[in-house]
Formats: C-alpha cells, structure tokens, sequence
C-alpha cells in the first residue's frame, strides 16, 4: 500500500475502532445514569413515600445486586472476551447499579442537613464539606485505588464479588443505623391550601 | 474662684466617667451590649448582621450558632452515630459508583476481560 494510503487508513481504522468502545463505554455510562437521574427528578414524592431507613438500605442492597450480578457474569463467562449477550446483562446490571446508588444520593443530603441543623449547630458547610469528603475519598481510595489492586491481585470476578459482599454487610448496618432520622418533608406553596 | 469652677467641672466629669466604666462593665458581665457596640452602628444587627427590630423579633433564616467553630462541629458530627452513618453511607457509595464506573468501562472497551487481572 502507498504510504498517502496508510496515512489516511489507519487513523480512520483507530478512530472506528475507538469510537466503538467509546460507544460502548458511552451506553453503559447512560444506562447506568438514566435511573439515578430518574430518581432524582421524583425526589419530593419519593422521599415522602419512602422511609431514609429503607432508602439507605435498599439502595445499597441495590448496589450490591448489581456488583455482585457483574461478578456471577465474569464467573460465567469465564477467560472469554464479553460477547453481546454478556454485555447486555451487564448494562442491566448497570441499571440496577444506578437505581440503588440514586436511591441514597436523593436521600443523603437532605438527611445530612436536617441532621446537622437539629444537632450540630447548623454547620451547614461543614456537614456538606465532611460528606463530599467521604464521598470522594472512599471513592477515589477504595472504590479505583482498592480495587484496582484488588483486580491485579485476584481478578475481576472474586475482586467484584469481594466489593459486592462488602456492600451487602454496609446496606444491612445502614437500614439499621439508620432507623432513627426521619426526614420532615414539608408541604410547598403549591401544595398548601 | 475660675480655678474652683474648673476644679468641680473636672471632679464632675471624673465621676461620669467612673460612672461609665461601671456601666459598661455591668452590661459586658450581663452579655447585654458593650459600649463598642453602642457606638458602631451594627448596633441594631444580629450575630449574622440581619437587623433585629425593635420589637425584639429577629428576621433571620437559620444559621450557625455562635461559639461553634469547624473542628468542634466536625468531632461532633462523627461521634453522633445517626450522622456518622450517614457520612458511611455517602462513602459507600461514592465507593459503589466509581469502583463500578471503571471497572466495566475497562471491561466493555476490552483492555480487560473477565478473568483477567488486567
């Protein structure tokens, strides 16, 4: 092949094959988006409808079957690559995985704030600056950090399902740790009568 | 009888003075004002400088109380197990939602399979 050709195919062959796992990446990032924000837009009546208890608990649980159902398809599908079939399931379980992690984020903040005006003097920065915090330091540290070290040392089958154990034991400790906040959700203007 | 004159007007303004610094003292110890206060014109505004009427009541959203400072509030919030579980709670799942996100990005783009270690 003359060199002008090779100049013009491989970039158009790098730029497909890239923008196919771009897409693929793209799909399971907006699958997994779509509930969390689905969530977030029903906040007002599911906050009301939905105990912070229950909320904690289920969503993480949620979070912890969508893990845990990515392990048991890495234990299927074993050294094999990830055929259609595959990434199908796993862009369910994504979804899943989404919709447990929306459930607590709608139900985090207003707890955290209804909690430190009640008790901590109505510090409202520093409850938002201690849980944006913890957010990002457990994600950064142990969510990439621990388990890409996890992957290295044991593969990404028993690193998912150690995580997703992980999960299940902190969704039960926080259903009950959390039994107590009862969140006041007040009526709007356009509620009133 | 001018030196007389000066002399009571200067006794007279000693004892206002004295009088003052009573006073001002009396209203440090009961926390009601100071005559700092008394002077500036924020006299008239809360701790959050939202104006307090005369009637007494405060118009004022709810903020910080005074003498809470940023470590104390901090200590406070992680010894209180009810927001100390939610502070857990945020980073399990700040842990769920990144380990996840690159995890299966790097699954799906194919840099690594399911049984590999990378």
């Amino acid at each position: 092949m003359e060199a002008p050709g090779k100049f013009i195919l491989i970039p158009v062959c790098a730029i497909s094959l890239t923008s196919c796992f771009v897409y693929r990446c793209a799909m399971f990032l907006a699958i997994r988006e779509l509930p969390d924000v689905a969530v977030q837009l029903g906040a007002p009546a599911y906050l009301r409808a939905v105990p912070v208890w229950m909320t904690f608990g289920c969503g993480l649980g949620l979070a912890a079957g969508g893990t845990g159902a990515l392990a048991a398809l890495g234990a299927g599908a074993g050294d094999d690559g990830v055929d259609d079939e595959t990434r199908k399931l796993v862009m369910a379980a994504g979804c899943f995985h989404g919709l447990g992690v929306g459930m607590v984020k709608v139900a985090v903040l207003p707890a955290m704030s209804q909690l430190v005006e009640d008790r901590h003097g109505s510090m409202f920065g520093v409850g938002l600056g201690v849980q944006g915090f913890a957010t990002k330091l457990a994600g950064g540290a142990i969510g990439m950090v621990g388990l890409s070290f996890l992957i290295e040392s044991v593969g990404f089958t028993r690193a998912l399902s150690f995580f997703a154990a992980a999960l299940a034991v902190v969704a039960l400790a926080a259903g009950w740790f959390a039994r107590g906040i009862k969140l006041r959700v007040e009526a709007s203007r356009d509620d009133a009568p | 009888m001018d030196n007389a004159d000066d002399d009571d007007d200067e006794g007279g303004g000693a004892d206002d003075a004295k009088d003052a610094v009573d006073l001002r003292a009396r209203l440090i110890e009961a926390g009601g004002a100071s005559s700092s206060a008394e002077a500036s014109p924020e006299k008239d505004r809360g701790i959050s400088g939202i104006p307090i009427e005369d009637n007494g009541v405060t118009y004022s959203m709810s903020g910080p109380k005074p003498g809470t400072s940023w470590a104390s509030t901090c200590v406070s919030m992680l010894r209180d197990p009810e927001t100390f579980c939610v502070v857990a709670v945020s980073a399990a799942m700040g842990t769920a939602e990144y380990s996840i996100a690159g995890a299966v990005m790097m699954l799906l783009s194919g840099v690594m399979s399911f049984g590999g270690a990378g």
